[in-house]
């Protein structure tokens, strides 16, 4: 070819490859949202969360959010997540338990800090959330779904709270009243009560993951320890807005390497104690059998059971039962349950687990996309926004400041009040694997197959092991871990 | 009709001598690919300390010590044994004692009925099984303890997965006393199979019924015994479902298998390298145990005629 | 009158309908509990309610009937290349006699030890490298090399049981070996080909976890997973679970009447 024809066709190449460029550059986002917010599978909640969608698509036309379809199984969710992460697909935007996402940190989610410090520009002027994107969310939110390391890696835009539901007329028919509970042991005995007539009082499950027993745990640790509780914080995390707080990984671990939380301890007796005696008198028989939560809210709908420790998520489907519900919550100890208790009230158990936990991959750093994303979440969390999709949920209880909650939540607001539980479930207090271990050994020991000398034995090896294992991994960040 | 090479070979020669080989061809790539090199990468990662993002760090064996002083797998393992057995047991047991029951129909028609009526329940879904059991365990509204209630044996009703002591019998009794389709078929098409002369010959001699079972069809069908014997054994020790399902390795560790330690370590935990290393055992627990029995299968067989 | 001619023809009769009720009492109760509304099915678990609705099947019917035209396509595609690969493997070791046949026939079948679940995140990585994900052949490849092992089992028992004279008078007839394989070796093979295509259709119809894995787009998912996601995301209901369990049993329900005539005749001999 001659050299002029081959000009041509070179210059006509560029012309076309300047053409097909587009102006802007686009943006594409994978994101996947947690069951109450998919675009896809919530009948109730998705036409809200197209609509914001759409809304965001016009204010930002070169970004595509590509929201993933709902997984409603967990496992699988976890699973395909798994494999994602191995593979170097996983979406920009994912949801994770808190726990879970804390415990894996900055090699698989990319650190909040720094943008939670920046102003939301979505939100008008005055209103909280301004001039630092961070004052959006509660402080005792912010303070709970803190990892170890002293990062943030999600937000939260909701909660779940959890309640006792009540099977009315099984209650009133054997002349229990959980209104008149002023503590733990009038609880206890209106259990006695209800057993002494063969009937199960409350439908709890336990397997060695996580289970419906760790927000009992929960309850019944702050209730034995809650005297210590507030000397083992560390100030970093501490405000002078909470003197009541839950406690850091961090500050738990160095309670435990400090042998300030040793099974030695008088209070760890009074904490198997208490375990004990729910366990023996409370759960229904069979409780260390049952693996699912559905299978508890069938015990509750076929009436076995008269009471049910139920997320607030599962309210919806109760007003079909053919029995009338009620809802109650534990009652605090009194100094006859634990000599140790400080607080008047019970504990709230509750969030930080919820569909709103919303997190960035740390591998929107490399590809480009973290201010996208968070864009995008800032958006979605301008109170005016997200009150569309809050006056539609129905099971959870949004946590973004000025956001009110649709009247089936509203239920739960007392509970909301509630002081912090100080401990956050077993899964997440230490390790993995420590959690696993826990519910191993508390669940033999409340069937009556460990004695308590031995569980004691075992749990402070696995309580040591799993700070080992944490120091191992942090000893950069924690500094008493080389002390 | 032929043409001759350079060597003065016809293609075909090459064709006929290399025959098995071309023919394995795809089934050795498409092996290799999909099932050779991820295991191989499985083994390596058991090395390493690999969880999903970091660089695999080589660790050498310590996952391997790890777990063999990790009493939730050692548990596991014994369990494994147990389970295994006692599901070698029923399956087997009643499959075969079905398909005894199907051969002494004479009528060909009566027996296909029997194949299928026996083969349809296998489209159900291993959730479901589970599931159903699950309801059938309950200890207040399960169907268990309510048959055992009602015919005055309540003594016996029990926290059937509740308790350490019954629940692994629990899971190996599911479906108790179920007839496993796949086996049951190929029981009865092994006993379809026997030679008519051998059976007359035994009658001949006057053989009872249970006589015939005894010393004729066990030692024909050893063949298909002992293969579905391996398969139910290999089952037994990559079973996963009933964790999933029911008991997620409770209560304590009385449930506990290899393959759900596998998979817990791998989704849970993230701890790839972990996993691998459980995953790895049961391969070599699988291959110690087949090796003696379709050794014992194969010996003298025979090279085939061509 | 009960002679003893006469409970001897009776009792396999009751036995087998005794095990025939045990075996079959998943199956019924995954059709009842389709039947049931949620208040019918807390009210009574193990039998049937009335009236039997129908809104179940209403609701899932959408749904479930894209899984299972998935499900047709991949493990359509996966059938064929079984069928295919067991019978040339099968065929070549039933057959023919070549150095390294026993250790390479031992090396395929210690695959049957290596479990699923050890295997998933590497395949998971070497699929996506290939740029399979969300294709169906992310599913057929893999299945077929974990279907391939028994296949290839049993269509060698079944060629070895076959007398030498058929292909021996082929040969000598001057019949090419690819003649022989398809005229000869294939008809005679169907019926084995029969039991390798249902245990083959009963793995990857049932698979779980791979799917799940290999498959984002959930309206591409085959029908076990796709049965997973009407679990509901509060309050689980059982009674569109199953019906949607049924769905995708019905289609197999079908295939397997058809084929179990086949299936025996081409397992004899294991």
């Amino acid at each position: 070819m001659n050299i002029h024809k081959t000009l041509l066709l070179a210059s006509a190449a560029a012309a076309t490859l300047a053409t097909a460029t587009p102006s802007m550059a686009q943006t594409a986002l994978s994101v996947y949202w947690n069951s109450l917010y998919s675009t896809t599978s919530e009948p109730i909640s998705a036409p809200a969360m197209n609509a914001l969608l759409e809304e965001y698509k016009k204010l930002k036309p070169d970004v595509t959010v590509n929201s993933i379809d709902n997984m409603s199984d967990v496992n699988a969710y976890q699973a395909w997540l798994t494999t994602r992460f191995a593979g170097g697909d996983q979406p920009d935007i994912a949801w994770q338990q808190f726990y879970q996402r804390n415990a894996e940190g900055k090699d698989l989610w990319l650190p909040l800090n720094d943008y939670l410090e920046k102003p939301n520009p979505y939100v008008p002027e005055g209103q909280p959330g301004h001039d630092r994107w961070a004052d959006l969310f509660f402080p005792n939110v912010l303070a709970q779904i803190r990892a170890g390391d002293g990062n943030w890696y999600q937000i939260n835009t909701d909660w779940v709270e959890t309640g006792f539901y009540t099977n009315k007329k099984l209650l009133d028919d054997n002349g229990v009243d959980p209104t008149q509970w002023k503590t733990w042991g009038d609880m206890i005995q209106s259990c006695k009560d209800l057993r002494a007539k063969d009937i199960q009082p409350i439908g709890v499950f336990m397997t060695p993951e996580w289970s419906t027993y760790q927000w009992l745990d929960d309850i019944i640790i702050t209730g034995a320890w809650a005297d210590q509780i507030q000397s083992w914080y560390l100030p970093q995390y501490s405000s002078e807005y909470l003197p009541w707080r839950q406690l850091n990984q961090e500050e738990f671990a160095k309670a435990v390497k400090e042998g300030k939380f040793t099974t030695t301890d008088p209070r760890f007796d009074t904490y198997l104690q208490l375990t004990k005696d729910v366990a023996e008198n409370c759960l229904v028989e069979g409780f260390a059998g049952i693996a699912q939560y559905d299978d508890v809210y069938k015990l509750f709908n076929d009436g076995t059971v008269a009471m049910a420790w139920l997320g607030s998520w599962s309210a919806p489907g109760l007003a079909e039962l053919p029995f009338e519900v009620g809802s109650t919550y534990i009652p605090p100890f009194g100094p006859n349950d634990s000599p140790y208790e400080i607080n008047k009230s019970s504990y709230r158990v509750g969030g930080p687990s919820s569909s709103g936990q919303l997190g960035l991959t740390a591998i929107t750093a490399e590809r480009g996309t973290a201010d996208a994303a968070i864009d995008l979440l800032m958006f979605l969390t301008v109170p005016a926004n997200y009150q569309k999709i809050a006056d539609v949920v129905e099971g959870n209880i949004p946590m973004i400041q000025g956001v009110k909650p649709s009247p089936a939540a509203a239920g739960f607001q007392d509970i909301a009040q509630l002081p912090e539980r100080g401990l956050t479930d077993p899964i997440g207090r230490l390790t993995q694997q420590f959690g696993t271990e826990h519910n191993r050994l508390f669940q033999s020991f409340m069937i009556g197959e460990l004695s308590a000398d031995d569980l004691k034995a075992q749990y402070q090896r696995a309580l040591d092991r799993a700070v080992q294992d944490l120091c191992d991994e942090k000893s950069e960040e924690w500094k008493w871990c080389n002390e | 009709m032929t043409t001759a090479t350079a060597t003065g070979r016809r293609p075909s020669y090459y064709i006929n001598r290399y025959l098995p080989w071309i023919l394995l061809a795809p089934v050795m790539i498409h092996l290799i690919v999909f099932r050779y090199i991820p295991t191989f990468s499985a083994f390596y990662y058991s090395l390493t300390n690999w969880n999903g993002i970091k660089a695999a760090k080589f660790v050498g064996l310590r996952n391997y010590t790890d777990l063999f002083t990790d009493y939730v797998f050692l548990d596991g393992l014994r369990n494994m044994v147990i389970y295994t057995s006692i599901r070698v047991v029923l399956l087997i047991g009643f499959a075969f004692l079905a398909a005894e029951l199907v051969f002494s129909f004479k009528s060909a028609s009566v027996r296909t009925f029997w194949k299928i009526v026996f083969v349809i329940p296998l489209v159900v879904p291993v959730s479901v099984v589970y599931l159903l059991w699950g309801f059938i365990f309950e200890p207040q509204s399960g169907l268990l303890n309510t048959l055992l209630n009602s015919v005055g044996l309540g003594a016996y009703a029990n926290q059937w997965l509740g308790t350490s002591a019954t629940a692994l019998y629990s899971i190996a009794f599911v479906q108790f006393p179920f007839v496993a389709g796949l086996s049951f078929l190929v029981f009865i098409s092994a006993l379809e199979g026997i030679p008519g002369d051998v059976l007359d010959a035994c009658k001949v001699e006057g053989c009872g019924r249970f006589r015939r079972v005894w010393s004729v069809d066990v030692p024909m069908l050893r063949g298909s015994l002992i293969f579905i014997a391996v398969l139910i054994v290999l089952g037994g020790i990559q079973t996963i479902e009933p964790q999933l399902i029911l008991t997620r390795g409770g209560p304590g560790t009385a449930t506990e298998s290899p393959g759900f330690y596998v998979y817990r370590a791998a989704f849970q935990y993230s701890d790839f390298g972990l996993a691998a290393a459980a995953g790895v055992i049961m391969v070599f627990v699988g291959l110690v145990f087949s090796f003696y029995t379709v050794r014992a299968r194969y010996k003298g067989a025979y090279d085939v005629d061509l | 009158m009960l002679t003893s001619s006469r409970i001897r023809l009776a009792f396999p009769v009751i036995v087998l309908s005794l095990l025939a009720v045990i075996t079959w009492y998943p199956l019924v109760f995954m059709f009842s509990t389709s039947f049931k509304t949620r208040t019918q099915f807390f009210a009574n678990y193990w039998w049937f309610s009335w009236p039997l609705d129908l809104d179940n099947y209403v609701q899932v019917w959408p749904k479930v009937s894209l899984a299972i035209l998935n499900s047709l396509q991949y493990s359509g595609g996966t059938l064929i290349l079984v069928l295919l690969l067991s019978l040339l493997g099968g065929y070549a070791f039933g057959r023919f006699n070549f150095r390294g046949k026993n250790f390479l026939f031992l090396a395929i079948l210690s695959l049957l030890m290596v479990p699923g679940i050890l295997t998933i995140v590497p395949l998971f990585v070497q699929v996506r490298n290939m740029g399979l994900l969300n294709n169906p052949f992310a599913l057929i490849l893999p299945w077929t090399a974990f279907e391939i092992v028994f296949g290839i089992y049993l269509m060698r028992l079944f060629f070895e049981r076959l007398p030498k004279e058929l292909f021996y008078a082929a040969r000598i007839e001057g019949a090419s070996e690819l003649q022989v394989l398809l005229h000869v070796a294939l008809p005679l093979a169907l019926p084995g080909l029969g039991s390798v295509a249902i245990l083959d259709l009963l793995f990857t119809w049932n698979d779980l976890i791979w799917p799940i894995v290999a498959i984002s787009d959930q309206t591409k998912l085959p029908v076990t997973p796709a049965a997973l996601n009407f679990r509901g995301n509060n309050v689980v209901d059982y009674g569109q679970v199953f019906a949607a369990y049924v769905s995708i049993s019905l289609p197999l329900i079908v295939i397997f009447s058809f084929f179990v005539r086949k299936f025996v005749r081409g397992i004899e001999g294991i």
